[in-house]
């Protein structure tokens, strides 16, 4: 039943573009929703750009989403595309339980749909999810940590905005590999709500309540661990306390190369969003995906292998 | 005398660092109207209060038809069917008649608003006070007689035994005054007991059957109202003789003309339903003159003085101050050009409430107190304060004092203070008197008078005829927006006025 | 003892109970603070530390500047809902002017600062930004007569929106030296960020109670009606006011963005409501015409003191929004009551 639906769906698309613009390359009347959950963070600035580059080169048209931090207005804007008859839906969704009537009722209605970064389970029929695992991420910065300090570590956890996923996944991550060490002691655990300004005043606390400095700062993400960075330097620890970032933005990758941060940890969002092109342009030319799952490895990005991280072209 | 209705003994009631009232005994009898006097201060709001439930007494009794009651809450005071109706109405705007007249009691079917019935019940009710209004009508859209006979209206819905006024003509005209005289006579023959609290003595000989005086917080007397006289009332409010209500102004020579209006017309407010539009208004004012402006609620008188003020835009016609045609754009150039308002709703328009008598009074004179660089010249604000705050006699206890916290007379002499800062060449002043009390009200004659002497012309726009009469050198009648006629005082009676404010063709 | 004895002591003491409540209503805000601040003490000794007050002080002094900019508009019953979205938007003009534009985001040392246009001009751009801001909110209030709470919600959108387009989404960061002192530098032991708060506070006190301006803004707010029919320009002084909020705004973004050594798009995420929250905690009328800057400053620490407070005791991050909500209200309900009291004398 869905099958014949979006058949007759995609061959309605071709005959409108066989009449409007009198017999193009098929390819050029592919009109795919890339939805994000906001442009406001420069992550999804950077993989909204990566899914426009790649259907550029595949040769589809893209219609631009921002969900605006709003579940919302994301729902509002996959609903929308669906009326106009966008060919399928490649979103990254602000909420994975609040987006998922949305895109179920996307996937009623004919519309193939990947998911990138988060996935929405409960929800059958979604062509694909590509992503990368934040708990594996959470690990990758543990293992870091042990890296650094095989003798063990006081640890200062600076936790993201709370009840968002990434920010639990991202904790149980590192608590994964540190838990069960009595070396490693996580001594405050605080949330700085994904913001820099947090990073550096709930930093600036943390430190003057302790009697001796932290081993390490554990950030959720780059932001909070830069605010970290601005509030070790106006303490001048920065030679004595080690700060690990998440994310790989570009000016996390200038403070891992001026040694500001220790590390942050690559979840290449580009490399995800062109793979979830992909999928999406393969399967509406007719070629099924080989598997509807998939995880691109988080890494952890130091001095040592930063020529690994997607965005350092950005750095100049 | 019947056995009165309501009946409170030796009450008390004191708040940290004032007596309000000592040992006051206070009865209304069934189908009784009881006048309550005195002066602002003397403890009446207290007694009031205390009576609707919002105060309760340090010490006392109340008995409610020989019951002894305690009234722990205005709903309390309401369920034993005792009613008060205040100065400012307790209506909400926004809601219909119908529903301000069932507010918190709306007549329910299946738990839902009826509101056939509630709309058919209500325009009985109304019918009742003589509205012939549709209930669906907001209260916004009534003027402020109609309003005050849908809170009339209201209280006689609720079975109430004992209506409380407090000061319900002070906004009415002289007609819708006497309206409401018939209604108090229609309630009384019901056999409810009202309790009237005014400053005009004349309504206390024409509607009252007794008066309880009360002064600082205690009993002065009580007495039939045939015993008494209006002088003899007076005495027992102020507590000194009084020469007489309003002393007679000494006449002195009119000088050169100060304001000249010439076609004044406006189109009415859209926003507001109740201004009325100005039709061809000519008049003249002289230095030294008071002008009085007589009309019904409605005439227009405000609407004018607000047009010459500048506060409301004009559709034609000039106004020259001292000879010199003005352009006005706002209260701003009506200021610059010479022209002072004491508008006529003191606390909505006039006060900040919020703030300190010192910034009351001197708010319209900043410009007049730069210091450098913006800041203000303290030294001669404080001058400023102390020259007015004695010549008018602002009884206060500093500059610092909330301006809320002084009677409605001292914080009238305030806003006239705030003008004669400016040294006006006109003086408009609406409702000077409205709600302060009969000492106050003298002396605020006093002032107009002694600020005519001084040069200044002075409109002076009142509801209560004989206060024209006593303060204006000549008096212009209004009706629907229209100038109908002109007397000089000393032709003017009270009957002559009414007919020229009544009347379409000036007598 | 006699009557009229008795009657004077008990004057005398009526007299004292006026005193101690009129206190009671002046300082509310600031004993509240006094008894938290006690209670994080207990708890952690070095909440007193020297080094943590400072810290607490540089924390709240941007939510400061903003805070004396939102009571002169909540004195006037106005509202700026866009000022944490003008504070990203001009930080990150001033950011681009002190980089030289938008091609070096992220360098820093000698070559990227040759590029810029210095401090000086960076933070003018952010003034200017503010005031422009300010200054536009403040004629769609006046001229076109939308309510300050619709113009400044659509402003707190737009804004937002400009600062995103303007970055193209990214931070931009990397400042030197000239430009970063005005976040983290130091006079004497004294941040800089709390000498600005505090200068400013200072002469926005002056302002208040010693100019035109300042009677100005409590006659609009206390009775605008009364203040019109006193010949006062009401839409001049709303105007002003929206122009200050923004220069305001602009400085803080300014601060801001030389604390953070970046200024990114997305900063000052609900910063308006925090500030709202400051300022009414300070004991000023949401409804106009009552406030002062001295509890606006009171009722700034008192929020960086919660927040402070709670991180150095490590409470969860779940615990401490419901702490940080009860204790908002509680200030505020500790103040209405002692007004209240203080208004049945």
């Amino acid at each position: 039943m869905i099958k014949i639906t979006r058949r007759l769906l995609l061959a309605s698309a071709l005959a409108v573009g066989a009449v409007t613009s009198g017999g193009a390359p098929q390819a050029q009347e592919l009109t795919i929703l890339t939805s994000v959950p906001s442009l406001g963070f420069p992550f999804f600035v950077h993989m909204m750009k990566a899914l426009k580059d790649e259907a550029t080169t595949l040769g589809v048209k893209t219609v631009e989403s921002d969900g605006q931090n709003s579940t919302p207005k994301q729902t509002a804007d996959v609903e929308t595309a669906v009326t106009q008859g966008v060919s399928g839906i490649v979103i990254s969704p602000s909420d994975v339980n609040a987006m998922a009537p949305a895109i179920q009722a996307a996937v009623d209605a004919g519309v193939p749909v990947v998911t990138i970064d988060r996935r929405v389970d409960g929800v059958p029929g979604i062509l694909a999810h590509v992503g990368a695992d934040n708990v594996i991420g959470g690990e990758a910065q543990g293992r870091y940590i042990m890296e650094l300090f095989p003798d063990g570590a006081k640890i200062v956890n600076l936790q993201g905005q709370p009840g968002a996923s990434p920010a639990i996944d991202r904790n149980k991550g590192v608590h994964n590999v540190l838990d069960g060490n009595d070396k490693y002691q996580f001594v405050v655990e605080q949330t700085a709500n994904f913001a820099r300004d947090q990073g550096l005043s709930v930093t600036e606390s943390i430190l003057a309540g302790m009697e001796t400095p932290p081993d390490v700062i554990v950030a959720a993400n780059d932001d909070m661990a830069l605010g970290a960075v601005e509030a070790v330097k106006a303490r001048n620890l920065q030679d004595k306390i080690k700060i690990l970032g998440f994310d790989a933005l570009p000016e996390a990758l200038a403070a891992v190369k001026d040694g500001s941060l220790a590390a942050t940890v690559e979840q290449f969002p580009g490399g995800q969003s062109r793979k979830a092109m992909q999928v999406m342009v393969d399967h509406l030319k007719g070629k099924a995906p080989e598997s509807n799952l998939v995880l691109l490895e988080p890494i952890a990005i130091t001095k040592d292998n930063l020529d690994k991280a997607e965005r350092l072209g950005e750095l100049n | 005398m019947p056995a009165p209705l309501l009946r409170m003994a030796g009450i008390a009631k004191s708040f940290p660092g004032v007596q309000a009232l000592t040992d006051v005994t206070f009865e209304v009898a069934a189908g009784e109207v009881h006048a309550l006097l005195g002066e602002n201060g003397a403890g009446k709001s207290t007694l009031l209060k205390i009576l609707a439930g919002a105060q309760s007494p340090d010490a006392g009794t109340i008995t409610l038809a020989g019951q002894p009651i305690s009234l722990p809450s205005p709903q309390a005071a309401q369920a034993l069917g005792i009613i008060t109706i205040y100065q400012e109405f307790n209506l909400i705007p926004t809601l219909s008649i119908a529903e301000n007249v069932f507010i918190g009691r709306e007549p329910a079917r299946f738990g839902l608003v009826d509101w056939r019935r509630m709309n058919a019940e209500a325009k009985g009710i109304i019918a009742q006070v003589g509205l012939e209004l549709d209930p669906r009508r907001l209260v916004s859209d009534l003027s402020v007689a109609e309003q005050q006979m849908v809170e009339i209206a209201r209280a006689l819905s609720m079975q109430s035994r004992l209506i409380i006024m407090d000061e319900p003509t002070s906004a009415l005209s002289e007609v819708e005054v006497l309206r409401l005289f018939e209604l108090i006579r229609a309630l009384k023959v019901r056999g409810i007991a009202i309790i009237f609290v005014t400053h005009r003595l004349e309504e206390v000989m024409q509607l009252c059957d007794a008066v309880t005086v009360l002064r600082d917080g205690r009993l002065v007397g009580r007495a039939p109202i045939g015993e008494l006289s209006v002088d003899g009332l007076i005495r027992m409010m102020v507590g000194r003789e009084v020469e007489r209500l309003f002393a007679q102004r000494p006449r002195v020579e009119a000088g050169a003309l100060a304001l000249e209006v010439e076609g004044l017309a406006s189109t009415g407010d859209p926003m507001d339903q109740h201004a009325t539009s100005l039709h061809d208004i000519h008049l003249t004012v002289r230095r030294g003159e008071i002008l009085g402006l007589a009309g019904l609620v409605g005439a227009g008188r405000t609407e004018l003085a607000r047009a010459i003020f500048g506060a409301d835009p004009i559709a034609g016609g000039r106004i020259k101050v001292a000879g010199e045609v003005l352009t006005l754009r706002s209260p701003e150039d009506a200021i610059a050009a010479g022209i002072g308002l004491v508008p006529e709703d003191r606390k909505q328009q006039a006060l900040f409430l919020s703030l300190a008598v010192r910034n009351n009074l001197s708010i319209a004179a900043l410009g007049r107190l730069a210091g450098r660089f913006g800041f203000l010249d303290s030294a001669a604000e404080d001058r400023l304060i102390k020259r007015y705050g004695e010549r008018l006699s602002i009884k206060m206890a500093s500059p610092e004092q909330a301006i809320a916290n002084l009677s409605g007379g001292n914080q009238q002499k305030v806003v006239l203070a705030r003008w004669l800062a400016l040294e006006p060449k006109v003086l408009i002043v609406d409702e000077p008197t409205r709600g302060i009390d009969v000492a106050a009200k003298a002396e605020v004659h006093q002032l107009l008078f002694e600020l005519a002497e001084s040069g200044i012309a002075i409109i002076a726009i009142s509801s209560e005829l004989p206060e024209v009469m006593t303060i204006s050198d000549r008096i212009v009648t209004m009706r629907e927006g229209r100038i109908t006629g002109e007397l000089p005082a000393a032709e003017a009676s009270e009957e002559r006025l009414m007919a020229l404010m009544t009347l379409r063709q000036a007598a | 003892m006699s009557r009229s004895s008795v009657d004077q002591a008990g004057a005398a003491a009526a007299d004292r109970q006026v005193d101690l409540f009129g206190l009671l209503a002046k300082f509310a805000p600031l004993i509240f603070l006094l008894v938290l601040m006690a209670v994080f003490a207990i708890l952690q000794p070095r909440f007193l530390s020297s080094l943590n007050l400072f810290n607490v002080m540089r924390q709240v002094s941007i939510f400061g500047l903003l805070a004396i900019g939102m009571t002169f508009v909540i004195l006037t019953r106005g509202i700026d809902l866009s000022i944490g979205s003008l504070l990203a938007f001009a930080g990150l003009v001033a950011a681009a002017v002190a980089k030289g534009g938008l091609e070096s985001r992220f360098a820093v040392g000698a070559g990227a600062e040759a590029a810029g246009y210095g401090w000086p001009l960076a933070l003018v751009a952010a003034l200017g930004v503010g005031v422009a801001a300010g200054a536009l909110q403040g004629f769609a209030i006046t001229r076109l007569k939308v309510p300050p709470f619709v113009v400044t919600l659509g402003g707190m959108s737009a804004f937002r929106g400009a600062a995103l387009l303007f970055a193209g989404g990214g931070p931009i960061s990397g400042f030197d030296e000239g430009y970063r002192w005005w976040g983290q530098g130091y006079v004497g032991i004294v941040p800089v960020p709390v000498i600005i708060f505090g200068l400013f506070a200072l002469a926005a006190h002056v302002v208040l109670r010693y100019t035109h301006f300042g009677r100005r803004i409590y006659a609009v707010g206390g009775n605008p009606e009364a203040a019109r029919l006193s010949g006062l320009n009401v839409d001049r002084v709303t105007l002003q006011v929206y122009v200050l909020m923004g220069f305001m705004a602009g400085l803080g973004g300014f601060v801001l963005s030389a604390r953070l050594n970046s200024a990114e798009a997305v900063a000052g995420l609900t910063y308006e409501l925090t500030v709202i929250a400051s300022v009414v905690i300070g004991g000023t009328s949401l409804f106009g015409g009552i406030g002062t800057i001295f509890g606006t400053v009171v009722g700034t620490i008192l929020i960086g003191v919660l927040l402070n407070g709670l991180v150095l005791n490590n409470v969860s991050s779940y615990v401490q929004q419901i702490i940080i909500g009860v204790i908002i209200v509680l200030a505020v309900a500790f103040d209405t009551f002692a007004k209240s009291r203080r208004r049945r004398v």
